[in-house]
């Protein structure tokens, strides 16, 4: 279990991505989100940043909201990748995937020899 | 359709501590989970807890609509974005200020579109234009309540007048803080005590010292005019809210979400301050003027 939070600045670079990929299995919601990738060991997800991401990701296009109604109130809104937003996801994951070994390899070999 | 979410087609109204996942949960005394106010059989002092809780979390959630108000965001991203914010609130049983920090700064975060961008520069002119009515109004009130038909402009007037144009570009920068600082009484007294001590005081010494008349000009069309000034901002500030307000849209709703009495009534007292001072001013000089006694 991760105990010690992880570097803001790790985070801020991470959880973008993150985000988009606990949405591919299906439609979402807020707490459900946050509660996704503090199980997968992100540690607590607060309001104040996931939901200015999820704002910035509907702007985008790359993911659509949705109002289900409760029993006494307008409900959850549920987020849903869009087929942009899926698009996304791949590329970025490819992407940091690279930039991942390139650190990884950076970090057991320390830097090439001149 | 499949979800990815550990509630599954949850659709349960807010608030309801039961549905949370197990990783999420977090025991309090008694056992009891953060957030189910409704669970029989929990402690007082828990419950009392989730009421000074919920208590500040609408505090909370009405500062983050007056925020958002000052951004210029449509009604209807600001009932989606309060909306969501309860929904989280409920779900976490958490604290607004804890979870989301200051609701101005949230607000900012959340970087939505603004629409009305002339909103302010039309609520400083009104109000420039009845603060004027207002000065000229009173001024008119001392020889119509003694009898006299004319009213001698003095160099205090002029000055009084000057410093109320000077003072006009403050008020854009004035209301937000009015607005921030609705629920502390003694803040906005100290505020308008400011107000009073830095704008009157000049004008209180042109007083003592510009007593020479320059000209004389007729008192009652001046009052009407002044009062037609002092009066015509408030109503088309309540027309304009009464029938081109951007309402504030519960998502899924096609009707407004009427806002709280308190701040219904605000907003009618600020927007009519000026005339029921004016109308009251004038009164009172009426009343207490040596030649109607």
């Amino acid at each position: 279990m991760q105990l010690k939070p992880w570097p803001a600045e790790w985070m801020r670079a991470a959880l973008g991505l993150s985000v988009l990929r606990t949405l591919a299995p299906g439609p979402t919601y807020g707490y459900a989100i946050a509660t996704a990738l503090e199980t997968a060991g992100f540690g607590a997800i607060k309001g104040g940043t996931l939901y200015p991401l999820l704002t910035r990701f509907e702007a985008a296009g790359w993911i659509a909201a949705e109002w289900r109604p409760g029993a006494g109130g307008p409900g959850r809104k549920y987020f849903s990748l869009t087929d942009a937003g899926q698009q996304e996801l791949t590329d970025q994951a490819a992407h940091w995937q690279l930039f991942s070994t390139t650190v990884h390899d950076h970090l057991q070999k320390g830097p090439a020899e001149s | 359709m499949t979800t990815s979410n550990p509630r599954d087609h949850d659709n349960s109204d807010f608030g309801s501590g039961t549905s949370r996942t197990a990783d999420s949960q977090s025991t309090v005394a008694g056992g009891a989970i953060p957030g189910d106010a409704a669970a029989p059989g929990k402690p007082t002092g828990i419950r009392l807890d989730e009421t000074a809780r919920e208590t500040d979390n609408a505090a909370w959630l009405e500062d983050l609509t007056i925020e958002l108000r000052l951004l210029d965001v449509s009604g209807a991203a600001i009932g989606d974005t309060v909306a969501s914010a309860r929904e989280f609130l409920a779900d976490a049983g958490t604290s607004a200020e804890e979870s989301f920090g200051s609701p101005k700064r949230y607000a900012a975060k959340l970087d939505l579109p603004a629409v009305a961008t002339a909103k302010t520069n039309e609520v400083a002119l009104t109000t420039g234009i009845g603060v004027i009515g207002l000065v000229v109004f009173g001024q008119t009130s001392f020889p119509l309540a003694s009898g006299d038909d004319d009213l001698a402009v003095r160099v205090w007037m002029l000055v009084s007048l000057v410093a109320m144009a000077l003072m006009l570009p403050l008020i854009p920068r004035v209301i937000p803080v009015l607005l921030r600082a609705r629920s502390r009484p003694v803040v906005v007294g100290m505020i308008f005590a400011g107000i009073l001590v830095g704008g009157a005081g000049p004008v209180l010494l042109s007083v003592w010292w510009g007593q020479a008349v320059l000209f004389t000009v007729p008192a009652l069309p001046i009052a009407i005019g002044a009062g037609i000034l002092l009066v015509g901002p408030s109503i088309w500030n309540q027309v304009r809210h009464n029938l081109s307000d951007d309402p504030i849209l519960q998502p899924g709703a096609e009707s407004d979400q009427r806002p709280s009495l308190g701040s219904r009534f605000f907003v009618v007292v600020t927007n009519w301050m000026m005339v029921f001072y004016g109308a009251g001013s004038f009164v009172l000089i009426f009343v207490f003027s040596p030649d109607n006694q």
